[in-house]
């Protein structure tokens, strides 16, 4: 996948290596992303061909820590096709299926069966701070980017995130919505 | 645990005695669910279980009535679960 901006609006495959083998997952609309998103931990399982997918259940239950690897797999992946963190691509695709997020987004003429998953989550982020001044801007960039509890890697040590629970309540009284990240 | 413990469940109108289920093989089964693997591959995940927790006799019997329709994939997943269930409550009573 490429490092630039542009992967945003890529209707290209996306490749993913688990457990050391490569796939090309197909490209499919952000609301193909957000129907599996209920199964994060998952998602590159589910959003690969259903032949790889059968090669990829084989190698994952092949693994002693399979589930971890699909796990940390999956969550690159929507880090990679969205440009954030994946907790920060979740919780925007969480607030865009909301009623008042999907309620502006359609009106704004965004369609997720016709856009990228990219697209479709600046798209969200626009939505949530086209209006806001500067402190509650911050206040929205600051909640979106807090890591969840269980989130570890080298950027962020042993440091324990805030409480994800407390992190999505603040984030739906803010906006309207959301199911809170599940995976 | 004790592993010579079994417990007794109904599925679908005939009592079964089941051995413990462990945490890896749950662990396994929902895996492959969450993955949205093939059916192959789920049944493939879950006869295994279910013949280790059934023991040999009794999965014979079983496996009839699967292949037979009389037994769906939805059955055995409800049904392990219940056995993991039932374990589960055990081990919490024995360690009052």
């Amino acid at each position: 996948m490429g490092s630039s901006d542009a992967v945003l609006i890529s209707r290209e495959p996306v490749e993913v290596v688990l457990a050391g083998a490569r796939f090309l997952l197909p490209y499919a609309p952000a609301g193909q992303w957000i129907v599996q998103l209920e199964w994060l931990d998952t998602l590159a399982a589910r959003m690969a061909t259903p032949a790889d997918r059968e090669v990829m259940t084989d190698l994952i239950l092949d693994q002693p820590n399979g589930r971890d690897i699909l796990r940390n797999v999956s969550r690159q992946l929507l880090s990679a096709v969205c440009r954030r963190p994946w907790w920060e691509a979740y919780r925007l695709l969480d607030l865009s299926v909301s009623p008042q997020g999907l309620g502006h987004l359609a009106l704004a003429g965004m369609r997720p069966w016709e856009c990228a998953v990219g697209e479709w989550c600046a798209a969200t982020y626009a939505l949530y701070t086209r209006d806001a001044d500067d402190k509650s801007r911050l206040q929205f960039d600051f909640r979106l980017s807090i890591p969840p509890r269980d989130h570890r890697d080298n950027g962020w040590g042993d440091e324990r995130g805030d409480d994800p629970e407390e992190i999505e309540r603040a984030m739906a009284k803010m906006t309207g919505g959301g199911r809170g990240i599940t995976g | 645990m004790d592993d010579t413990k079994t417990f007794k469940i109904q599925l679908k109108g005939r009592a079964y005695d089941w051995a413990p289920i462990t945490p890896a093989q749950l662990e396994r089964m929902q895996l492959v669910l969450a993955m949205d693997a093939s059916s192959e591959r789920i049944l493939r995940v879950i006869t295994r279980i279910v013949a280790a927790s059934a023991g040999p006799e009794q999965w014979e019997t079983l496996s009839d009535r699967i292949v037979d329709g009389e037994i769906g994939m939805d059955d055995l997943v409800e049904h392990l679960h219940k056995v993991a269930q039932r374990m589960a409550k055990d081990t919490k009573a024995r360690g009052k």
